[in-house]
């Protein structure tokens, strides 16, 4: 695996902020000399984001009841969960 | 652990010796803290609404018939968000590929839902203006991709993108190494990146 693909790997990471400081420095090295590093890495977080945007639902409000309705049965009956 | 996280580990410490000693109101605390983002997990892997509400529910359940076991070297909630990825996972591998987030639109005999998915709820918030409609077509389209990945690539951009967990949170959860969450990560963002090919600005 040459050194480049292993940069291009580390892509997703450097967006997450989950890389040390000496590869994050390589990272912004290769982002700046190569466009389609830089065009990849902008599609990596246009993608996160898309993904980070997507429509979220609430629970039951009466979740915490059921489940220690539940529980309760299963103490009383020995049901299985 | 993160830093931020610690006074909030500290206090679900406490509420986890409540419930060892039975006490019911600790436990629903920590139900209503997780229930929502829990919920979010379960019905994003699992594509279901009904489903995920009983696998939210059993996931609940589970943890606190095995407080005793749980060890709190981890957070709770990492604890938690395993036991319900874990029961999602198998939901739907049990549904196969048939399940809720069928590529096409459902028809009468699907399990899925009226109103039951994500891509319905998107739906139902209408079109809207113009910039809004396309923004709803870009997010309908992320759901379709997101539906194509394999259940274990599909929970860990689900944990990372949506929930915002970090990857060293990410590996507790999954229970596999940091260097797996950021090449499987890596290549979950790749081949979403590739299907939605002309939704975003970029090549």
């Amino acid at each position: 695996m040459t050194q480049r693909h292993e940069q291009l790997e580390q892509l997703s990471a450097y967006l997450d902020g989950e890389l040390g400081e000496a590869e994050r420095r390589d990272i912004e090295a290769l982002v700046g000399r190569d466009p389609e590093a830089r065009n990849l890495l902008e599609g990596l977080r246009q993608t996160s984001e898309l993904l980070g945007s997507l429509p979220r639902g609430t629970a039951p409000p009466d979740l915490a009841t059921s489940v220690t309705a539940r529980l309760e049965r299963h103490e009383l009956l020995g049901d299985s969960a | 652990m993160k830093a931020s996280s610690v006074a909030c580990h500290l206090e679900e410490a406490e509420l986890v010796d409540l419930c060892r000693q039975g006490e019911h109101s600790a436990f629903e605390k920590l139900v209503h803290r997780y229930q929502d983002r829990v919920f979010n997990t379960c019905w994003r892997i699992c594509g279901n609404h009904s489903e995920a509400e009983d696998l939210t529910q059993e996931a609940f359940v589970k943890a606190l018939l095995a407080i005793d076991r749980f060890d709190e070297r981890s957070g709770f909630y990492t604890w938690i968000f395993r036991i319900a990825t874990n029961l999602s996972i198998s939901a739907r591998r049990k549904a196969g590929r048939r399940a809720t987030y069928s590529l096409n639109r459902p028809t009468r005999g699907d399990d899925f839902e009226p109103g039951g998915s994500p891509e319905d709820q998107l739906r139902a918030d209408g079109p809207g203006p113009d910039e809004r409609a396309s923004d709803s077509e870009r997010q309908a389209a992320a759901l379709t991709a997101r539906a194509s990945l394999e259940e274990e690539q599909r929970a860990i951009v689900i944990l990372r993108d949506m929930e915002s967990f970090g990857y060293d949170e990410i590996a507790e959860i999954l229970e596999i190494p940091i260097g797996t969450v950021k090449s499987r990560l890596h290549r979950a963002r790749l081949a979403l990146r590739e299907k939605l090919a002309g939704k975003l600005d970029t090549a």
